[in-house]
């Protein structure tokens, strides 16, 4: 079992990723590129095409697409360009992402602009949640529909979407199952596992994901993680993180991350669809509306989310590691700071860059923080 | 002295040696500018002064002035009146508000000098209408809480749909309407007068005609203008931020009228080189003497608003809909009218260099600007392979020298101003 669970924690990595994407191919089926996690993968689900998690080259060098990128663009956008520009996306039969920012839409109309042969749609997600910027997100999610259904010449029916929303729900239950977990004072896994649990959910097809993980759950729920320290408990918050190698490093810094509040983490599950109205597009507008991103306008909200966090699970401090030129975040990082204060947590934000560079600086200032935070334990 | 007293005596000194020592060869309307300008400043400063309504950050100046309170650009104070000492030290008061380091300037120095009382600070603020931009939107949400946080002023936010469509304009119109019950309930004393703002429109309607005269008369070659009399930007001379409307369409009336003349009468001035400077420049540099000096035209600078060239309907227009449209609903369409995907925005600049004969392009990306700093690749690319033009790329800020010195930015534009000259023949 121990194996198996390492196999779904690597499903992410650069030498597995393309895997089940490409046997998907083989069976005359689509895939689907998604850039960022406010694009609703059910829906690409529901017309038989396999959402495929983009994530950027790991390598440090992104010269070919700083030929092209703005010098205060986010580091994972640049890292994902140079991956397209190397061709290791060539294999996508499109490109979605939302309007998360400007430079979303920027580097979304530069892969339309060098890539002719395949579209590359963007979705509009609205900054906050009211009835009006639902209804308004559930026409777009239907437009959406539209354009999967010409693309694959399928006809996507409300059944078919509730089908994939319902397989979509069991996969965020379980992984949910899987976070409760981590309350443990000895989690069943680590910080970077829980990441790489997440990310293999994200490359993979979800009904065979939900099969792997329901079969692991007896043997997690038993399992102890090889934890060298225990506290002090942090809570990771960033976007755009999907290296668990950061985490790890956080880790062996001299703390557990016993929780997170990634766009490719927790946000990613916390909530389920429930697709059973009328309009299963309208559930999943008001669903992917919630998602909790600093590029939503409710800043309040997302914050006493974290906040509640830190209290269910025993959190000690939270480290924000914020991507490089990441607009919403940076806006949002002194009142994360400072409401945070307010509620006695402690915290510590900076800038990384997406791939695992300035190893040394990052591992000097994480232990600033919690050599703050063992001081504080200390009384 | 706050920045509006400084301007205030600034315009009141210049208007004074006008006065005493009168240049036949400066254009007329340049009183009437300074005499705007002076209102403009004069009237923010009184209703500062007197505690009237003045909505700060707020999506448009006609809405405010329908309402029956002032409105303010304060980036376009700043960017007009270019300032270096003043500019600097709102780096790092922008520093200790929190904002990021790479804040685009345009955003972030208005929000600092309202914090050091250069202007007056807002009584409601809205986050989110950033038009097209969506650093913008962040900057405009940050601006907020930040005021919210320190006076509690109430914030109202509003979702910026991502496309040009006449859904999306209802979409905005609609919660524009509720902006202004929120505005209404806030503060006192303040009633939405729709009468008001379709006037408002009209004289908006007027003003963008005489931009489009302004507009054909920069195509004339060689261009009469020296660069600072040609750098006149549209939306410094909006009529709904001024209290007299018609002295602002006097203004235009008169502006146009001079350049006519001087269109009639010819010019002897060398024009070597024609140039389309794409976003704001270095405030620190007086690029608009320099690229005289160097026989270059600078035909524009920020590319006016895509209303002014034709790109997208007129305040008014009920062809593009077939319908006339709500006054709400045209500070909507004009909020969207620089919404560009990259593409529209190199074919827009492929279209202005074709219509004003340019040779090349200076784009200055600005720290920080994605939304026009981001395609410059595209652009240059189209325009290169388009019309076969070239494009100096410069990065830098408003008014921080640090980054690219003056001496930088003079011997790179005399560089590229050779190499374009050798390559004309």
């Amino acid at each position: 079992m121990e194996d198996k669970f390492k196999q779904l924690v690597s499903a992410g990595d650069p030498k597995n990723r393309t895997r089940w994407a490409r046997e998907w191919q083989k069976q005359g089926k689509k895939v689907i590129g998604v850039l960022d996690s406010l694009v609703p993968e059910e829906v690409i689900y529901a017309a038989g095409m396999l959402p495929w998690r983009i994530q950027g080259s790991w390598h440090e060098d992104v010269s070919r697409a700083m030929t092209y990128r703005h010098p205060q663009g986010n580091t994972f956008l640049n890292h994902v360009l140079e991956s397209f520009l190397a061709g290791e996306l060539d294999f996508l039969d499109a490109m979605v992402c939302s309007n998360r920012d400007e430079d979303f839409r920027r580097f979304r109309d530069y892969w339309e602009w060098l890539d002719k042969k395949h579209p590359a749609y963007i979705i509009e997600v609205p900054t906050k949640d009211t009835e009006k910027t639902r209804q308004r997100f559930t026409t777009k999610i239907r437009d959406f529909i539209g354009f999967l259904e010409e693309m694959g010449k399928v006809k996507l029916d409300n059944n078919t979407l509730r089908k994939a929303i319902a397989i979509y729900d069991k996969g965020y239950s379980l992984l949910r199952k899987i976070h409760e977990l981590r309350k443990k004072e000895v989690p069943p896994l680590s910080g970077s596992e829980a990441l790489g649990i997440t990310t293999a959910a994200m490359v993979m097809p979800r009904d065979e994901f939900n099969k792997e993980l329901e079969e692991l759950l007896p043997y997690l729920v038993q399992r102890k993680a090889e934890v060298s320290h225990p506290r002090p408990r942090v809570l990771l918050s960033s976007d755009m993180l999907d290296n668990p190698a950061y985490v790890e490093l956080v880790e062996q810094a001299g703390c557990l991350v016993a929780m997170d509040d990634l766009d490719n983490g927790s946000r990613y599950l916390w909530k389920t669809t429930d697709g059973n109205s009328q309009e299963p597009a309208y559930d999943l507008a008001r669903r992917y509306i919630q998602n909790g991103s600093p590029r939503m306008f409710d800043w309040r909200g997302q914050i006493g989310q974290i906040v509640k966090w830190v209290r269910e699970y025993n959190i000690d401090g939270v480290l924000e590691l914020v991507d490089m030129f990441d607009y919403p975040r940076s806006f949002r990082r002194p009142y994360l700071e400072k409401w945070l204060k307010e509620e006695g947590i402690p915290s510590m934000s900076f800038d990384r860059d997406y791939c695992l560079a300035n190893v040394g600086q990052l591992k000097t200032r994480i232990g600033a923080f919690l050599e703050i935070l063992q001081a504080k334990a200390a009384g | 002295m706050n920045l509006l007293e400084r301007l205030i005596a600034r315009n009141k000194k210049l208007l004074k040696e006008m006065e005493a020592h009168p240049d036949p060869t400066q254009m007329r309307s340049n009183r009437l500018a300074l005499e705007l300008e002076l209102d403009g400043y004069s009237e923010l400063l009184e209703a500062w002064r007197k505690g009237k309504p003045i909505l700060t950050h707020f999506p448009s100046s006609g809405m405010a002035r329908a309402m029956g309170a002032l409105h303010a650009l304060y980036q376009d104070i700043l960017l007009c009146t270019p300032a270096p000492e003043e500019g600097l030290k709102l780096y790092q008061v922008a520093r200790d508000m929190g904002m990021p380091d790479y804040m685009c300037d345009v955003f972030t120095l208005p929000a600092a000098a309202v914090k050091t009382g250069e202007f007056p600070p807002p009584i409601v603020a809205t986050s989110g209408t950033g038009g097209a931009c969506r650093v913008w939107m962040y900057h405009m949400k940050a601006f907020a809480q930040y005021f919210a946080e320190q006076s509690g002023i109430p914030v109202f936010d509003i979702d910026t749909p991502h496309d040009y469509s006449e859904e999306s304009i209802k979409y905005m119109a609609d919660q524009l309407a509720e902006l202004i019950e929120f505005v209404e309930k806030h503060v006192p004393g303040l009633r939405y007068n729709e009468a008001e703002h379709a006037k408002i429109i009209e004289a908006n309607r007027t003003w963008v005609q005489y931009c489009l005269k302004d507009w054909e008369l920069k195509k004339t070659i060689p261009m009469p203008l020296i660069n600072k009399e040609n750098a006149l930007l549209p939306l410094h001379f909006d009529p709904s931020l001024y209290g007299d409307r018609e002295k602002v369409l006097e203004f235009w009336r008169q502006r146009v009228e001079d350049v006519e003349e001087r269109v009639a009468k010819g010019t002897d001035r060398e024009e070597k080189l024609r140039i389309l400077w794409l976003n704001p420049l270095p405030l620190y540099v007086d690029i608009f003497s320099l690229l005289d000096r160097l026989g270059v035209s600078m035909l524009t600078w920020i590319p006016p608003l895509a209303a002014f060239n034709g790109w997208r309907a007129n305040w008014g227009d009920e062809k593009e809909f077939g319908r006339k449209l709500t006054p709400l609903e045209e500070e909507a369409r004009f909020m969207f009218g620089d919404i560009y995907g990259s593409q529209e925005w190199a074919d827009e600049v492929v279209w202005m260099c074709k219509e004003l004969s340019c040779d090349a392009i200076v784009y200055y990306q600005l720290v920080g600007c994605l939304h026009i700093g981001a395609p410059i690749r595209m652009v240059a690319d189209t325009v290169r392979e388009k019309l076969g033009l070239p494009t100096l790329v410069m990065r830098g800020r408003l008014y921080d020298p640090t980054n690219l010195p003056p001496n930088e930015v003079e011997s790179t534009l005399k560089a590229f101003v050779d190499a374009v000259l050798a390559r004309k023949g």
